[in-house]
């Protein structure tokens, strides 16, 4: 990581908070400061689904997803959501509006949330120097954001070389953003963007929940499912499978807190998320698909009112993903690896005429679900919940979307695994996607399950409540804020004070002895390079070249020079051109 | 007893939680141990340290092929591999190293990535390294 790839970075991912905060102001009051911070989290993880999606249509009709792309984009949406926001009333100052709602063993809540920001910390110590290794981001996913980033987009001759050309663009689009941003091809420093959305993930999620279910019924389950193995060895790829998981899990509570609430702004922001799902994975389509039909199923007791927005949404969401189709089936590409999710009859045909492969497949989603050694007890601790609510909760709504959605959901990677295997039973985990499906649901049943048992017992949070729920933890509960941050900025702090938090060198000096290289530019975008290495020949210097160097920049220069004293003569002769080169160990 | 039940499954996340913890942080100091092994200057090639693929081909590879030229993997037995994954992978992972060279059909090639192939194949070619059994030649400009 350089200091360059870093501000690029923060920069870029400052873009999809603003934008973010502006959508949510437009279709929600923001109430006062402490609503502002709750809305954080949620309107970065927004406001990077909403641009990204719009920047991925943008690049299939030719635009490059460079820095003023994304800046437009956000701006567009910041500056009309805080415009319409205006108009409304909707921001209605930034003064602390009474005390905040009174909750049982809030301290507890907040330890917990502060050892589940700790354990992102760690996350993001180790990001910080994580070589890109795991094998789909190395094969499929990266040389995919490499290629729009050298090609200014959507250049078939790049492209039509990778694998898996009919996946959709989103995260070839986010890496090919973060790659202009930081000015360089810094594929390692990806790991840190992918914890940046793990961390706005778990705090959009508890956001979305506050602040109706209290932080000791959040906090818990968020932090589960940080630590299980499942997801401590994924979470970190720079893949899509967590970015879509991450728009499902928030799409679906979002639906669901907009059957329950009926406040409009949750159905945008269901929008929103099951909109970028399409954009990221082909999985994004079954999710839509889940989510939507179970929402249509859950309101079919208050249709007329439902139908129309619901409709609405759902349509908005599949058209992001009308444009790629349009052009795989204008490009000739065929789908590779996984079935069409809109196969048709053939493929279910052919599934019927197989039933006793049915009950293998299914076994093996279920089994891989809910395997100990990948999630621990988390989903049956989230189904616990589930269950729970759909027995004894008044208002049922809410679990029997989540039921329907899961169940659409695990029917969805059954059929992908009827298609992708041919022996019965044969079913190895390499050659298919089950783990990474079924993280999805996972996630979803934990995140989920907070929000299921708060509708066991829905007086829980009370702005106007008087009575203490215990006066000693009472007198404390001002320390929450301090006790959720602290033990993080601790943990940072000391690792900056070991060192852990370094700068990477891109290039060394010479020693003195044997060859040097004279670099002439280190460009910012790859686009540039080619221009000046041809002005830099036209100068007389034949053989200047381009090169990366270990930190993927982009340079413009001459190699294998015989020693440092030819080089530094180059120098003298580049310096009344008005070039300023230097000199560095090959 | 609902109220039980709800607490059950918030203690309970709770408690696998704190327990799984500190596994958790253990596991990621390990491979942050791993990361810092690293070299600087093989990050940017750290598949290939994982594989097994040899560091001098890509490395030179990197080295001789200008950014703007073609190039094809080729693959065979010619060559000894601590792994039965390096064959497979090398002609996947050199996108990843090489782009914005691209890599076409063997025939349209203007360099061939050798990695213990026929070596019948790159006669009509000029060396730029070899090395075991494998080769970097240039077949045309």
């Amino acid at each position: 990581m350089t200091a360059r790839a870093l501000g690029g970075l923060l920069a870029l991912n400052a873009c999809y908070l603003v934008a973010g905060l502006g959508l949510i102001a437009a279709f929600r009051p923001v109430l006062d400061r402490r609503d502002a911070l709750r809305l954080l989290a949620l309107g970065y993880m927004v406001g990077l689904a909403a641009v990204g999606t719009v920047v991925v249509q943008l690049t299939i009709v030719g635009v490059a997803p460079e820095p003023a792309v994304s800046v437009l984009v956000a701006a567009v949406m910041a500056v009309g959501g805080a415009t319409v926001a205006v108009r409304s009333g909707g921001l209605r100052g930034l003064a602390i509006a009474g005390e905040p709602p009174r909750e049982p063993f809030l301290l507890i809540g907040a330890i917990v949330a502060g050892t589940a920001l700790l354990f992102l910390a760690a996350l993001v110590r180790y990001a910080w120097i994580k070589p890109l290794t795991a094998w789909d981001s190395w094969a499929v996913w990266v040389p995919k954001g490499m290629a729009l980033y050298f090609g200014g987009g959507l250049t078939p001759e790049l492209f039509d070389a990778l694998p898996a050309r009919s996946y959709p663009l989103f995260v070839p689009v986010l890496q090919a953003s973060a790659f202009e941003w930081m000015g360089a091809v810094a594929t390692s420093a990806l790991h840190v963007q992918w914890a940046l959305l793990a961390i706005g993930f778990v705090f959009a999620v508890a956001a979305l929940m506050r602040p109706f279910v209290p932080l000791v019924y959040v906090w818990p389950f968020l932090l589960l499912l940080l630590v299980v193995p499942g997801s401590r060895q994924q979470i970190l790829r720079p893949e899509a499978d967590f970015p879509v998981l991450y728009t499902f899990v928030l799409g679906a509570l979002a639906m669901g807190l907009w059957i329950v609430r009926r406040e409009r702004w949750y159905l945008v922001l269901a929008t929103v998320f099951l909109a970028a799902g399409v954009t990221i994975k082909r999985e994004g389509l079954l999710y839509l698909f889940a989510v939507g039909l179970a929402a249509f199923v859950v309101t079919s007791g208050d249709w007329r009112a439902r139908w129309r927005p619901l409709a609405l949404a759902c349509a908005v969401a599949a058209a992001a993903a009308v444009p790629w189709h349009v052009w795989l089936r204008t490009h000739d590409v065929q789908a590779e690896s996984s079935p069409p999710i809109t196969g048709g009859a053939g493929i279910v045909g052919d599934v019927a005429e197989e039933p006793d492969r049915i009950l293998p497949a299914l076994e093996h989603v279920a089994t891989t679900l809910f395997s100990y050694d990948l999630w621990r007890l988390a989903p049956a601790l989230g189904l616990f919940s589930l269950g729970l609510a759909l027995v004894f909760a008044r208002d049922r709504r809410l679990s029997l979307l989540l039921l329907t959605t899961s169940l659409i959901a695990a029917a969805g990677y059954t059929w992908r695994i009827l298609w992708g295997t041919e022996t019965p039973g044969a079913f190895e985990e390499g050659a298919l996607p089950t783990t990474r499906n079924v993280t999805a649901l996972v996630f979803l049943w934990c995140c989920a399950a907070p929000l299921l048992l708060a509708t066991l017992a829905p007086r829980l949070v009370d702005a106007g409540r008087t009575r203490s729920f215990g006066a000693l933890t009472e007198r404390f509960d001002k320390l929450a804020p301090a006790l959720i941050v602290l033990p993080a900025a601790v943990f940072v702090a000391a690792g900056v004070a070991r060192g852990d938090y370094g700068w990477e060198s891109c290039e060394r000096d010479p020693d003195g002895t044997g060859p040097v290289h004279v670099v002439f530019e280190t460009t910012s975008s790859a686009l540039e390079a080619g221009p000046l290495r041809d002005r830099i020949v036209a100068l007389g210097f034949v053989g200047t070249t381009i090169r990366r160097d270990d930190c993927g920049r982009t340079r413009v220069l001459l190699r294998w020079i015989p020693s440092a004293r030819v080089g530094r003569e180059i120098i003298a002769e580049a310096r009344p051109a008005g070039l300023d080169p230097w000199l560095v160990e090959p | 007893m609902i109220r039980l039940a709800v607490a059950y499954a918030v203690v309970g996340a709770l408690l696998i939680a704190g327990w799984q913890l500190r596994d958790s942080l253990s596991f990621i100091d390990g491979r942050v141990d791993d990361a810092r092994a690293v070299q600087p200057e093989h990050r940017p090639i750290a598949p290939a340290l994982y594989l097994d693929i040899s560091r001098e081909f890509v490395l030179q590879a990197r080295d001789l092929l200008d950014e703007d030229v073609t190039y094809a993997v080729v693959t065979g037995p010619n060559v000894a591999v601590s792994n039965d994954l390096v064959l497979a992978a090398v002609g996947g992972f050199m996108p990843y190293v090489l782009l914005p060279r691209r890599q076409v059909r063997r025939e349209d090639a203007e360099w061939l990535l050798c990695y213990g192939c026929d070596r019948k194949l790159t006669q009509a070619g000029s060396v730029g390294w070899e090395s075991e059994g494998m080769a970097i030649v240039r077949m045309r400009a």
